[in-house]
């Protein structure tokens, strides 16, 4: 009982302060098909979705249906819906907010949750494709919902990443091809940096505060986040918020299980971020 | 009841528009004035005036849609929106079929009247659809243009079908048309809002000028194909920018599911021998084929045996499937369903070679793959496998001496960049070329390291071939019925692999795994460039359905008026093609110790020591390659044959060279014993109650030949299987008394009243007259006097008596004059003269006005 309760106020407490980003469709009075990116904001992210809407608490980004999408044609759409891990691989290093904020407020994308109306490959094994989606996620999350770039006729164009989400909130996990398939590796995200003036080379970046596994976090929420963390505000799903002194950020968050079990930092996760400690 | 006939006869006016040249050839007055405008004609062609007609462009045409895919999503949609599924999704493809037909309409209207002029690519629509607010009272090509909803009188179109009619053809034909209702007109106040994913639409020009038709149909269908094209997404139509399923009819590209079809022979597109002719003859089989069946296989020979072919056994089984089966109101949708999925199974080839090639050639670099392969092939376990992998890339990569894929692989090559545009990660299609040139050196000199090391003869089944390997073979179906004769006498079960996928992860199990993956993947990697033009074009697409001749006459092979000449043609085109199966010559010869006749496989035979190789040869190495060439049918029992010609009888000491592998085909039901040189074997006959029984026999034939030539001789090793099929089916086509064009115009009117008149039926003695585009009277010369009389004055018939001529010919067939009493006119007889003799030869028949005034109201 007392777990029962524990994990209701976790839930509560979370959404107030975190990011969170959810797909939805709709239909609206005249008929028309609405598909949108709902932003919610928590406490601690009121800035991004007043940047990103100029309201502090929630933000409807709309989307467009994509224009011939629905084709066998399609090699990322038959790759998405049928072989998603052998083509594609998820970065641990997940998206930061100023790059997220620049890909929402370009409207030019669109989310494909696993049991998007336009799988025409595989509509019949929505659990097992709601689970080859959540691999991309490293960790075990509640879902995961692709985002693809669109081009200016709204033809989907190239798949970027993947929203995410848990008890906890939402983080965005950029996505390239997978190595074991191919060698060229797009890099959308980093050319996004560019446009945008920024750098994610971790290399230049300082760090001078480094959180590790709290034990105080593990006993009371039984999640743990892992950060390397550097620069601006940051925010670490368990709710609690750390100034570090640099300007500039680099953010590892390493999102454990949000049920009980204990957080696996694998060798590969580690490095990835001990790397930008340098 | 009869005013709702008339309607419906109405509207099939415009389901067959039909040429008045057909009548040219029909000896009769007829020829003299056009149809009154209120006849309507069914055409019945037969094949070769079918193929004649090709040429020709369309003037009615179906537009086809295939919308599972949109109603697939709308109805994801609904359940996710909350909206009521049926409501939601018959609103949703209301619209996609409105939008459709508005969209076509205009663009009919607009190349008619002049405002929209023809165009080659896209590009160019922009310019000329601004005009389109333009007004012009010009009418370049047809007088009226109608659209009708196909769905509801599907059967109508069984006609399409029939390539011959007798009474009781006549009888089916008749019957639909008695209870047909008339079909709907595409305005959007007739299209319902139901779940019908795969409408079908009929447009039908009235041609008002053939000669200028003539010169432009091809170029109006195919800007009429690219305005469709564009404005299905560029359309600034209020109506459909306004409607808010707009979008949502833009998610699936509109050229994959909408399909144009010609009613009936004449063609959409200007007929070209090029693959798109080529995968039509595909497409057709859609219709006929088992659809589990569609396994994407062989190469482009299949498409040219399909030139070669009859296809007389397509064309019987529509017949069968579509015709008779009057009720069967499915065969369009089935045809879609099937084309939807042999696009799709193409298409997901390409994806799963690239992802092969891809991974493989990221993973394991190629001297990586090259020694993980030879170190496979050297272990005794992998033998079997490996000869699998070396007898498959054989058959792909052989240069001797003919090749089967060779040139595939060259057209391959030069096409790769085609298929590109369907990737966007991993290797090009060149790259896997590339990649397969090399693995395929690998693969040889593996090869011939095995043969060389060979000890035994190689284990082999059937089953563990690929299935391109299989289907390639099987095409001749004799080999599949001896070896299913072979599976009697000894059961083989196909070996499941269950290793797991390590080799490469997901992929495949072993090295000799992925190589034979990787050789099967070019083979469909090939199938898909020779369809890509057909099913996986970006453009619109078209086809001529319903012409099984179409692809045959454009590339040469079929000539629809020297049937004859054309038959021995294509006999020699099969001879030709049975070379394809030839072999370099090899050095074996057989001990003499045996009994003629005897049922023995060659592998019998090697297992005996009955064969001796060339002494130059190494024995193990030439086995091999026997098993290799000759495949599974190294197990299969032949008797054995042997020449002795050209040879010294007395010499005792003979030798005999072997001569090839001899096989003879036959259709088990109408020749239960065949003939042969070598006598009739009826051990491959199989389930003798199976209509479709292929027998067969095989021989291994043997040349006597003296002791001091054999080290001279190499006999050449043929595989002769077609050879047999292509002389039983030149016979068969020999015989056939349809080989000249013919055509019949039967008048529905005619037909729907005789069936009515005769209990629903049509009597055997009316179809001469029905065929001749006629009444049905009590004889051939009756049936002319009301067609003529009819034509004449516009009034119909209620009866006729004919007077018998008294000349001193004394001919009973004669008649001088006729007494017609007109419908609505009393009991009053109009005397014509006439004359008319036999069936209808030398028929005459003055018609003036003066005769029937009195009747005309």
């Amino acid at each position: 009982m007392k777990t029962l309760i524990t994990i209701i106020l976790l839930a509560l407490t979370v959404q107030t302060f975190a990011l969170d980003m959810k797909s939805k469709i709709a239909v609206d009075a005249t008929g028309e098909i609405q598909k949108y990116l709902e932003v919610n904001c928590g406490s601690n992210e009121k800035n991004f979705c007043h940047q990103l809407c100029s309201d502090s608490t929630s933000c409807r980004i709309p989307e467009n249906l994509c224009q011939d999408c629905v084709t066998q044609k399609s090699q990322m759409m038959y790759s998405i819906f049928t072989d998603i891990n052998t083509i594609f691989k998820s970065d641990i290093m997940f998206v930061e907010n100023q790059q997220l904020l620049t890909f929402l407020k370009s409207k030019k994308f669109i989310s494909i949750p696993h049991d998007l109306f336009i799988n025409m490959f595989t509509p019949e094994k929505k659990e097992a494709l709601k689970n080859e989606f959540e691999k991309l996620c490293q960790i075990r999350v509640q879902s995961a919902t692709l985002l693809a770039t669109v081009n200016e006729d709204n033809q989907a164009d190239q798949l970027v990443g993947v929203i995410c989400q848990d008890a906890m909130g939402s983080v965005v996990l950029p996505i390239s091809l997978n190595p074991a398939f191919a060698n060229q590796q797009p890099n959308f995200w980093e050319n996004l940096n560019a446009q945008i003036g920024q750098t994610t080379d971790g290399l230049k970046l300082k760090l001078t505060t480094e959180l590790s596994v709290s034990t105080r976090q593990q006993n009371t929420y039984k999640i743990a986040d892992f950060t390397v963390a550097t620069g601006k505000p940051i925010v670490i799903h368990s709710g609690l918020s750390i100034q570090t002194e640099l300007s500039q950020s680099s953010v590892c968050k390493i999102r454990s299980y949000t049920d009980g079990t204990s957080p696996v930092i694998n060798n590969e996760i580690y490095d990835k971020c001990m790397k930008n400690k340098k | 009841m009869k005013k709702q006939i008339k309607n419906t006869l109405a509207a099939l006016t415009l389901i067959n528009c039909f040429s008045l040249s057909v009548f040219s050839q029909d000896k009769t007055s007829l020829q003299s004035k056009p149809q009154t405008a209120d006849q309507n004609w069914l055409n019945i062609s037969n094949s070769p005036k079918c193929a004649a007609d090709m040429g020709k462009p369309s003037d009615s045409i179906f537009i086809t849609a295939t919308l599972r895919n949109t109603g697939i999503m709308l109805n994801n949609l609904a359940k996710q929106t909350g909206q009521d599924p049926a409501n939601f999704v018959g609103n949703g493809l209301k619209f996609y079929k409105t939008k459709l037909n508005i969209l076509a309409q205009t663009i009919i209207d607009g190349m008619n009247s002049g405002t929209l002029s023809f165009v080659t690519k896209e590009s160019d629509v922009l310019n000329q659809w601004a005009k389109l607010n333009e007004t012009s009272n010009t009418k370049s090509f047809f007088n009226t243009s109608t659209c009708s909803q196909v769905n509801e009188i599907n059967s109508y179109y069984s006609n399409l079908f029939l390539r011959g009619i007798n009474a009781d053809t006549l009888t089916q034909l008749a019957e639909k048309f008695s209870e047909a209702k008339s079909p709907l007109n595409c305005d959007s106040i007739n299209i319902k809002n139901d779940l019908d994913l795969y409408p079908v639409f009929n447009y039908n020009l009235k041609i008002a000028d053939q000669k200028k038709w003539e010169q432009s149909g091809f170029d109006f269908w195919s800007s009429f194909k690219i305005y469709l094209s564009w404005s299905w997404r560029n359309s600034k139509n209020s109506v459909i920018t306004s409607h808010p399923m707009n979008k949502m009819s833009m998610l699936a590209p509109m050229e994959e599911q909408v399909l144009l079809l010609s009613n009936g022979c004449k063609s959409i597109e200007r007929p070209e021998c090029n693959s798109d002719f080529l995968s039509s003859a595909e497409l057709r089989n859609l219709f006929t084929t088992d659809r589990s069946k569609l396994e994407l296989s062989g190469s482009s020979l299949e498409m040219k045996d399909l030139i070669m072919d009859n296809n007389d056994k397509t064309d019987s089984k529509i017949k069968e499937t579509l015709a008779k089966n009057s009720g069967d109101q499915t065969w369009i949708k089935d045809f879609q369903k099937s084309y939807l999925g042999f696009s799709s199974k193409n298409i997901e080839n390409l994806y799963i070679a690239n992802k092969l090639f891809s991974s493989l050639m990221t993973q394991k670099n190629k001297s990586q793959m090259n020694s993980d392969l030879v170190a496979e092939m050297s272990k005794p376990e992998n033998l079997e496998e490996a000869n699998y992998l070396c007898s498959e890339h054989r058959m792909l990569t052989q240069e001797q001496p003919l090749n089967v894929y060779k040139f595939d692989l060259d057209n391959l090559k030069a096409n790769s960049s085609k298929l590109d545009q369907y990737l966007k990660y991993g290797m090009t299609v060149s790259d896997m070329l590339k990649a397969h040139a090399d693995i395929s050196n690998s693969i040889t000199v593996a090869c011939n390291v095995v043969d060389k090391n060979l000890k035994t003869v190689v284990q082999q089944n059937w089953n563990n071939y690929r299935p391109w390997y299989q289907n390639f073979l099987s095409r001749y179906q004799i080999i599949k019925a001896a070896i299913e004769v072979e599976k009697q006498d000894a059961p083989v079960t196909a070996f499941i692999d269950q290793r797991p996928l390590t080799y490469l992860k997901d992929q495949c199990t072993s090295a000799i795994d992925c190589h034979r993956k990787m050789t099967e993947s070019i083979v469909y990697l090939n199938k898909l460039l020779i369809h890509s033009r057909t099913f996986l074009r970006a453009e619109l697409q078209s086809a001529p359905l319903f012409n099984e001749r179409a692809e045959k006459v454009a590339c040469g092979m079929y000539d629809p008026f020297e049937a004859s000449r054309l038959n021995k043609k294509k006999l020699v085109a099969d001879i030709a093609s049975s070379l394809l199966f030839g072999w370099t010559s090899l050095p074996i010869y057989l001990d003499i110790n045996f009994k003629p006749k005897e049922l023995i496989s060659f592998n019998k035979l090697m297992q005996d020591g009955k064969i001796r190789f060339d002494a130059e040869f190494d024995k193990n190495q030439m086995t091999k390659t026997i098993s290799l060439n000759l495949g599974s049918f190294v197990n299969v029992p032949c008797a054995i044959n042997i020449s002795e010609t050209g040879v010294d009888l007395s010499e005792t000491n003979s030798n005999y060279v072997f001569k090839g592998l001899g096989v003879n085909a036959c259709k088990g039901k109408k020749s239960e014993t065949t003939e042969s040189p070598t006598g009739s074997i009826d051990v491959f006959k199989k389930n003798p109650e199976s209509d479709l029984q292929v027998c067969g026999q095989c021989s291994l034939n043997f040349e006597k030949i003296a002791t001091t030539n054999m080290l001279n001789v190499y006999a050449p090793l043929r595989f002769v299987l077609r050879l047999a099929q292509s002389l039983m089916r030149y016979q068969n086509v020999k015989n056939d008394d349809t080989i000249n064009p013919r055509e019949f115009n039967i008048s529905t009117k005619s037909l729907v009243e005789t069936y009515a008149k005769n209990n629903n039926r049509i009597p055997e003695a009316c179809v001469p007259m029905l065929a001749r585009g006629l009444s049905c009277q009590s004889n051939i010369c009756e049936a002319l006097a009301v067609k003529e009389f009819e034509i004449k004055s516009g009034l119909e018939v209620e009866n006729i008596e004919l007077g018998r001529s008294q000349s001193e010919s004394g001919s009973t067939d004669d008649y001088d004059s006729a007494w017609i009493r007109v419908k609505g006119c009393g009991d009053k007889q109009i005397r014509m003269t006439f004359r008319c003799s036999g069936q209808g030869d030398s028929f005459w028949m003055p018609v003036s006005a003066r005769e029937y005034k009195q009747c005309v109201k």
